[in-house]
């Protein structure tokens, strides 16, 4: 095969057969195809916001609350990606990629007492099968400046540090908590209005 | 050679930005298989993990594509290109002596007999090119070992080309010699006779990226370097250095026997690492409680303008994700919802957020919910909801198999129920689009690749549920097929696919398909259609189709029967003079472990009658890489180079590539040669591949997404 065929035949083999759903009577050059979804619900005005950092991906954003049940938080971003706080403990995230689909996660008053516990995390791999990761943790007080408690927890895949900040007081100020393995860290502290 | 007509896409890129974690992953030969530099070693792939790579050392290239099927057997498909083949050495007497360039398709199965643990070695025995016309012949087994965190050592033993130089004996016989003759079949005399040669080698990870590997070569070339001195054999000794980048491809650079410089492209797809990690974009509408439930009326409840006003507000709802209500009922405390789902590219997930959309919209006194997917405007299967679960479990851990261990998943009539209020405006409707294609021709020894570009015009116009006129027609802007440079030399009674190119060289432009099809369902597990009009690009008739299909089973049974008349190679309105009925009785299984394997028996388009086996390893997130095979009583020798028809298929998502949600998929059939035996039939939208992934067994490998 010549040389000149190397990149073409790359490229040809990857190349596809389009099966595409027909469109909304609308004519559109449609090359990739992929229609944007809209966020199925905004917040209210003047709901609690936060703001979440992904240290991984080096972007901060700000999320309003959407909803508040069964002591669990919907904060959503204005692209409508959400996550989800149980007492201030992420609990399972929507559109970050590799999602935190539902977790079981300390009270934050047991990692304010500093007891071991257990914490179970289900996420997805690459072919949407769902994935269990058991952890144990122990909390023990940051190495450092400041009132830093640090939940150090292990999996058999594993080791992460959750951290969490404090003021005076011992309420949480900021956390920095494990999402998944797509997403890594996530960091969480209250947006002050105003 | 393999025409197919595609779009394209920006799947390359898609793949490359697949990250390696930093593990020191097996690397592929230039063979394309697993191994060091041109020797194949004792590693396999991860599971699943597609691996395309081309290389290129002297006169001889080499692409090949390998699938890790199982954790311990993988198969490759390799077309490779040896240049000044008759340039020293073209006898009379050699079939192949007109030949410039020798193109040569070949198989591989390797399957790992042991695998590493800390005193164990990593053991594969290899069948390479099993089924081709034999110039790749060659069989080994080889053992790769770790030491420490950076050097892997390999040794093996190897028959036919891989026992060509050095050899310590014939351990099991004499080997029968190779005659290039129509290739495709199964030589299993040959199979580790003759003279078996050890090889071996070490690789050595210098850095994260970076891997040195040396080897010494068992295959003496005797063909390409011998007999035809298409390149100087000097050493059995190869020294290579290979670079992962961080965008996931290896680039490689080699030093092969003494005399040749050789370099090499490997591209890894890894089912289980999507390139954004998952679906991005907006999450799904939070559960609203029966509490806070809206308050209709209880006089809105029964009468039309309530359920109307409930219909729209659910469609606002589920406009956003692409999903169109066909129906939607209510029954006391029941509220069953009729779905079609554009866009979603998991139906699980497309039924989670119909139940949120349920959740908003339904009074308190609903509290089942009934969802069902439509497909060609007949129902497949009724999921059954609890509101109380979808309540309870919205922030519960392991919520996707406590949902799925309570849903219903149930049989389900064709047609809502009588007083079901429709969607609006679904019938009649036009739709229509168009698109860039790109059709290919690949595998003509003369030009291997050849392509045009153009636009594609879709349009469907849907009559009533299950009942729609659509087609499709193409115009050629630029593009170099022409197969004019090899016509069909086929011997069968009909040419009934070799011609393929033909048609992609006189159909400009062409009228693809322009049907009118009919979908229905007589019972709650019995499907038929109807398609009837230009079928496909190369024939018109009328096809139709049964199938028993119970929800909850994986197994199917389908039968088909067309009859079906050529048509002119220009693709427009006429007809060539044959016409024929084919048909097939067909059997599909799904297995538990991502497998389907399909059994078709009948008669294909040039009156031959066989069968045609297919087996494909599936992946929930949709990614499909398998093969087929046809056997029919065509004979060998009407049948043409080849001998059997067989062919490889793979297909990877948009909507994996790019975590957006969207229905379109890259797929590639690659057929090595496309004779006339065994030929089908491609008329679009046949049952099982419409309604199975709404069934329970498919749905059960998605149910991950539910909550997505």
């Amino acid at each position: 095969m010549s040389r000149t065929t190397v990149l073409c035949l790359l490229a040809g083999l990857m190349l596809a057969g389009c099966s595409s759903s027909p469109m909304a009577g609308r004519l559109a050059l449609d090359v990739i195809g992929v229609t944007p979804s809209a966020p199925q619900a905004a917040p209210a005005k003047g709901a609690p916001e936060i703001w979440l950092t992904l240290p991984g991906a080096g972007v901060k954003f700000a999320m309003a609350r959407l909803q508040s049940r069964d002591g669990v938080d919907i904060f959503a971003a204005a692209d409508g990606s959400q996550v989800f706080l149980r007492d201030g403990m992420v609990v399972g995230s929507r559109g970050f990629g590799q999602d935190l689909m539902s977790a079981q996660a300390p009270s934050m008053a047991t990692v304010l007492q500093m007891q071991p516990h257990q914490r179970v995390a289900f996420q997805m791999d690459g072919t949407d099968t769902m994935q269990r990761e058991d952890f144990s943790c122990k909390v023990q007080v940051a190495a450092g400046a400041g009132r830093v408690l640090e939940e150090l927890c292990e999996s058999p895949s594993r080791v992460i540090r959750n951290q969490f900040t404090l003021n005076s007081v011992g309420k949480v100020l900021k956390s920095r908590q494990w999402l998944t393995k797509g997403v890594g860290f996530v960091i969480i502290e209250p947006k002050v209005q105003g | 050679m393999t025409i197919l007509k595609t779009l394209p896409a920006a799947t390359l890129c898609a793949l490359m930005a697949q990250t390696a974690q930093g593990e020191i992953r097996p690397s592929l030969a230039l063979t394309g298989v697993t191994g060091l530099i041109d020797m194949p070693s004792g590693d396999q792939q991860s599971d699943g993990m597609l691996s395309f790579s081309k290389s290129l050392f002297g006169p001889i290239g080499r692409t090949t594509l390998t699938f890790q099927i199982t954790p311990r057997l993988s198969g490759s498909f390799r077309y490779s290109a040896t240049h000044n083949w008759n340039d020293v050495y073209a006898p009379a007497t050699d079939p192949t002596a007109k030949f410039d360039t020798y193109y040569d398709r070949s198989f591989d199965l390797r399957y790992q007999l042991t695998k590493e643990s800390k005193y164990v070695p990593a053991i594969t025995v290899g069948l390479q090119d099993f089924i081709g016309t034999g110039i790749m012949a060659g069989e080994y087994v080889a053992a790769t070992k770790t030491f420490g965190e950076k050097l892997k050592l390999t040794a093996g033993l190897g028959w036919g080309r891989y026992g060509s130089y050095g050899s310590i004996g014939a351990p099991f016989g004499a080997r029968p010699s190779v005659s290039i003759g129509q290739g495709g079949n199964l030589r299993l005399g040959e199979w580790f006779r003759g003279d078996a040669a050890p090889f071996g080698g070490v690789e050595y990870a210098a850095t994260d990226r970076l891997t040195l590997k040396a080897e010494y070569s068992s295959d003496a070339y005797l063909e390409e370097a011998g007999l035809r001195h298409t390149f100087e054999r000097k050493s059995p000794l190869n020294f290579g250095l290979e670079y992962r980048s961080k965008r996931g491809a290896t680039l490689g650079l080699y030093s092969l026997y003494g005399s040749e410089i050789g370099f090499s492209v490997q591209i890894l797809l890894d089912p289980k690492r999507s390139p954004t990690g998952g679906q991005v974009g907006p999450g799904p509408l939070p559960v609203r409680t029966s509490a806070q439930a809206q308050g209709w009326s209880a006089a809105s409840v029964s009468d039309g303008a309530g359920l109307a006003a409930m219909r729209d507000q659910a469609q606002a709802i589920l406009g956003k994700d692409g999903i169109v209500i066909e129906s939607l009922g209510l029954s006391g405390g029941t509220a069953q919802l009729r779905i079609r789902n554009t866009r979603l590219d998991n139906v699980p997930q497309a039924i989670g957020r119909s139940a949120r959309a349920l959740a908003y919209v339904m009074p308190a006194s609903v509290q089942r919910f009934e969802i069902v997917p439509v497909k060609q405007g007949v129902g497949t299967s009724k999921v059954v909801i609890a509101r109380n679960d979808l309540e309870n479990l919205e922030f519960a851990a392991g919520q996707d198999a406590k949902m799925r261990a309570r849903a219903l998943v149930l049989p389900v009539s064709g047609r809502p129920a009588e007083n079901a209020l429709r969607g609006e405006g679904l019938y009649p409707k036009l739709t229509y689009g168009i698109s860039p294609y790109l059709a290919t021709s690949l595998f003509d020894p003369d030009a291997p690749l050849q392509a045009n570009f153009g636009l594609r015009l879709k349009a469907r116009y849907d009559i009533a549920p299950g009942l729609f006129l659509s087609g499709s027609a193409t115009k050629k802007l630029i593009g170099n097929i022409d197969g004019s440079n090899r016509p069909s030399n086929s011997n069968a009674r009909q040419r009934v696919r070799s011609e393929a190119y033909r048609y992609a060289d006189e159909g400009d432009p062409a009228l693809e398909t322009l049907t009118i099809a009919w979908y229905a369902k007589p019972s709650d597990s019995l499907y038929t259609r109807v398609t009837a009009g230009y079928l496909e690009p190369m024939y018109a008739g009328i096809s139709t189709e049964l199938l028993w299909q119970q929800v909850d089973k994986p197994y199917a049974l389908g039968v088909e029967v067309n009859y079906v008349k050529q048509r002119d190679f220009d693709q427009l309105f006429g007809f060539q003079d044959y016409s024929t009925v084919t048909g097939h009785v067909s059997g599909y299984y799904h297995f538990n472990n991502g497998f389907q394997a399909q059994l078709d028996v009948g008669r294909y388009l040039a009156g031959d009658v066989g069968a045609t086996f297919s087996l494909d390893r599936e992946f929930a997130n949709g990614i499909k890489v398998g093969a087929f095979a046809t056997l029919t009583d065509m004979s060998a020798a009407e049948f043409g180079e080849g001998s059997f028809d067989k062919g490889i298929k793979i297909e990877v998502p948009f909507a994996w590539l790019t975590g957006r949600p969207t229905q379109k998929s890259n797929s590639l059939v690659l057929r090595p040669l496309l004779r006339d035996g065994g030929a089908r039939l491609n008329v679009e939208g046949r049952l099982y591949d419409t309604v199975r992934d709404t069934q329970q067994t498919e749905m059960d490998a998605a149910w991950g997404r539910f909550w997505k």
